[in-house]
């Protein structure tokens, strides 16, 4: 929690961070332990996230809104699958390919499309195309250079129309 | 319609979905442990008092001013420095795991200058580049930029012959695989960047060693 005050610069933001633990902790641990099957691993994978939350405090403009519990719990899958990948021997896999938490399907071909992404690719489609992230915001928050984030979104993009493509809608 | 114009359109749906397998709140309170209710304790703690705070860690950095300076050996050996005061090796049964102490720098984007024949770049992120082979063998290159707490662990180190390395004058550590299904490892440790550098492939001890020192800072953040 130290390196946590240290990310956070003033008044309003700490509590804006106090505020946020507060509502979304159960839901944080809830994705992490999901991922992890592991406490420990759970814990210190909230730990993560709540340090890059604490990092990017200040692009979190209301606590209580559904685009910033979409961010919280992103934030908590992406470092989640870190930890995951780490955990197995500095693990060789492409970091695209791991799959995140699962969820119902939505009605719609593009939306159960989207549900359907290596949860990296999910990850960024949903921050950009539903929460509105610009590219420069989106590298602050997962840790990536803008290019990555370009990149990352074509990847994605490419991803889906294959998906789109095996359901018979060509894009 | 283009697939931009379908996203915008779409996404909300899907997150939507996302978010209606979560539980509400009040169905899952964190089953925190004492440890991790601590930090959450000295966190609640120290935003009420930031002075007092700001006092002792200005007073824990003194002592360990005082740390360095008393402790010759420290000074002349950067081995022993980096692991007293910044990185902690500990073993475990069948896991070894690095754990950082210090406070963590800005680290700038570092690639390999070379990489053996036949690797191909697959995809390269800011810490991490994967190279294949014809036959979709992977080979990693990553570092990490250590913050306080934060931990690096190799796991199925008993399936491994662990030998020190030399990168261009860096100490760091092989392990070479005894199971042919697992990667072969090397880590070498930055004290000065406060970096963990890694690589993990099929690669002989050779060209482990060969690529870890043509690892070069291609954009600096400073």
């Amino acid at each position: 929690m130290l390196v946590y005050l240290q990310a956070i610069g003033s008044g309003p933001e700490k509590s804006k961070f106090e505020r946020i633990f507060a509502l979304y902790q159960g839901r944080m641990y809830h994705t992490a332990y999901q991922i992890l099957r592991n406490r420990q691993d759970a814990e210190d994978a909230v730990h993560q996230a709540l340090l890059a939350i604490a990092k990017n405090i200040s692009k979190v403009s209301d606590p209580e809104c559904t685009k910033t519990l979409s961010y919280i719990v992103t934030i908590t899958e992406n470092k989640a699958i870190d930890m995951y990948r780490s955990r197995r021997r500095r693990s060789a896999l492409p970091l695209d390919e791991t799959m995140g938490i699962s969820c119902p399907m939505p009605d719609g071909a593009v939306a159960r499309a989207i549900v359907g992404l290596p949860a990296r690719y999910r990850q960024l489609i949903l921050l950009k195309y539903a929460e509105g992230y610009t590219n420069d915001e989106l590298a602050a928050m997962l840790g990536l250079s803008y290019s990555g984030v370009c990149s990352l979104d074509q990847r994605a993009k490419q991803k889906l129309q294959e998906l789109l493509k095996e359901e018979g809608i060509d894009i | 319609m283009n697939l931009e114009d379908l996203l915008y359109e779409n996404a909300p749906a899907a997150r939507d979905a996302l978010l209606s397998a979560l539980p509400p709140e009040e169905d899952c309170p964190p089953n925190f442990s004492p440890g991790f209710r601590r930090r959450l304790r000295r966190l609640t703690h120290r935003q009420r008092h930031p002075v007092l705070f700001r006092t002792l860690r200005q007073a824990a950095a003194c002592f360990l001013a005082l740390l360095v300076l008393g402790g010759a050996y420290l000074g002349a050996d950067s081995r022993a420095r980096a692991g007293f005061l910044r990185w902690v090796r500990q073993v475990y049964q069948t896991q070894i795991v690095y754990r950082f102490a210090g406070e963590a720098a800005e680290s700038g984007v570092y690639r390999p200058g070379w990489v053996p024949e036949g690797y191909t770049l697959a995809e390269a992120w800011n810490d991490t580049v994967l190279y294949n082979d014809p036959s979709g063998r992977n080979l990693v290159f990553d570092y990490t930029l250590m913050q306080s707490g934060t931990a690096l662990s190799i796991q199925d180190a008993d399936k491994a012959i662990i030998k020190s390395a030399d990168i261009n004058g860096v100490s760091g550590e092989l392990y070479l695989s005894t199971d042919a299904s697992l990667p072969n490892v090397l880590i070498w440790l930055d004290e000065d960047a406060e970096l963990v550098f890694g690589i993990t492939g099929f690669l002989d001890e050779s060209d482990m060693l060969h690529m870890a020192e043509s690892v070069y800072l291609a954009n600096s953040t400073n």
